[in-house]
């Protein structure tokens, strides 16, 4: 059976949306038979994270938490892999990172290192939530308008769809397109009436 | 009137309509509610000029029409 390595970790807000929101990728991958090593919470550090990848040499890594242009981090926002240090952690495998700006940086170096892909993004991930369901963010309408298009492409990796399939499929601005159910303050400036449907996108 | 003062008041009257419960969570940054955003885009801090920025986008991809409303 194939091999996938998670890194979900959960110590604030915005990490404990996505290890939420992730935790359907680990019932998703085992029902299509991956061997699942989830580093969770605590569990995502580089210590543990190298021995998963060494033991396991996975053919699909999934990233989740903070990041920069040339590091991602794990646990308590402690780096996990960074650029120029041990991106070949990542050879041989398919990676993506659900977090920001490493895509840059990291994912150019770790290709470079012989990923077989690297999928992430170049600027920040943004995503909206709404006051009070930090308890159930499975529940947050609002969040789910950014988590879900961010992790179809996981599922779709945990599906062995080709990480080039993905490219242009995912590359829409979540944040634009939710904007565009936000309450227009200014009508002046062209702008027609909100819930219009939108065939563009 | 400066044009970048102008930006900043069409990004606060944007931001002035979002509803009370909605949040803003940048992954790195933390989570910010429209009251510390406008605060933020008012200061020009780096939170406030990722939010100008990213409206700039939204009304410049409006006016492209990648995105229309």
């Amino acid at each position: 059976m194939p091999k996938v390595v998670f890194t979900r970790p959960d110590y604030e807000i915005v990490t404990h949306y996505l290890f939420v929101w992730s935790q359907k990728l680990v019932s998703e991958a085992k029902k299509n038979k991956w061997t699942v090593t989830d580093l969770r919470k605590s569990q995502a550090t580089i210590a543990k994270f190298t021995a998963a990848v060494g033991k396991t040499s996975p053919a699909l890594i999934l990233l989740h938490g903070h990041g920069n242009y040339s590091s991602i981090s794990g646990h308590n926002g402690k780096v996990i892999i960074q650029a120029g240090q041990n991106e070949n952690i990542l050879k041989n495998a398919v990676t993506y990172a659900f977090s920001c700006q490493t895509a840059k940086e990291l994912g150019t170096a770790a290709v470079e290192a012989g990923a077989k892909s690297y999928i992430g993004y170049n600027e920040d991930f943004i995503f909206f939530q709404t006051e009070g369901m930090e308890k159930s963010p499975a529940s947050d309408k609002r969040a789910a308008k950014f988590m879900e298009p961010a992790l179809e492409v996981s599922t779709s990796l945990l599906a062995k769809k080709p990480p080039k399939s993905l490219q242009e499929k995912h590359r829409q601005p979540h944040f634009l397109k939710f904007q565009r159910s936000l309450p227009r303050p200014l009508p002046s400036l062209g702008q027609k009436s909100p819930g219009l449907p939108d065939k563009k996108l | 009137m400066k044009t970048s003062l102008k930006i900043i008041r069409l990004v606060i009257a944007r931001l002035e309509v979002w509803p009370e419960d909605a949040k803003l969570a940048i992954v790195g940054l933390g989570t910010f509610n429209k009251k510390e955003l406008i605060t933020h885009v008012k200061k020009g801090t780096d939170v406030g000029r990722k939010i100008v920025e990213i409206e700039l986008e939204y009304l410049k991809s409006l006016k492209k029409g990648i995105l229309y409303a």
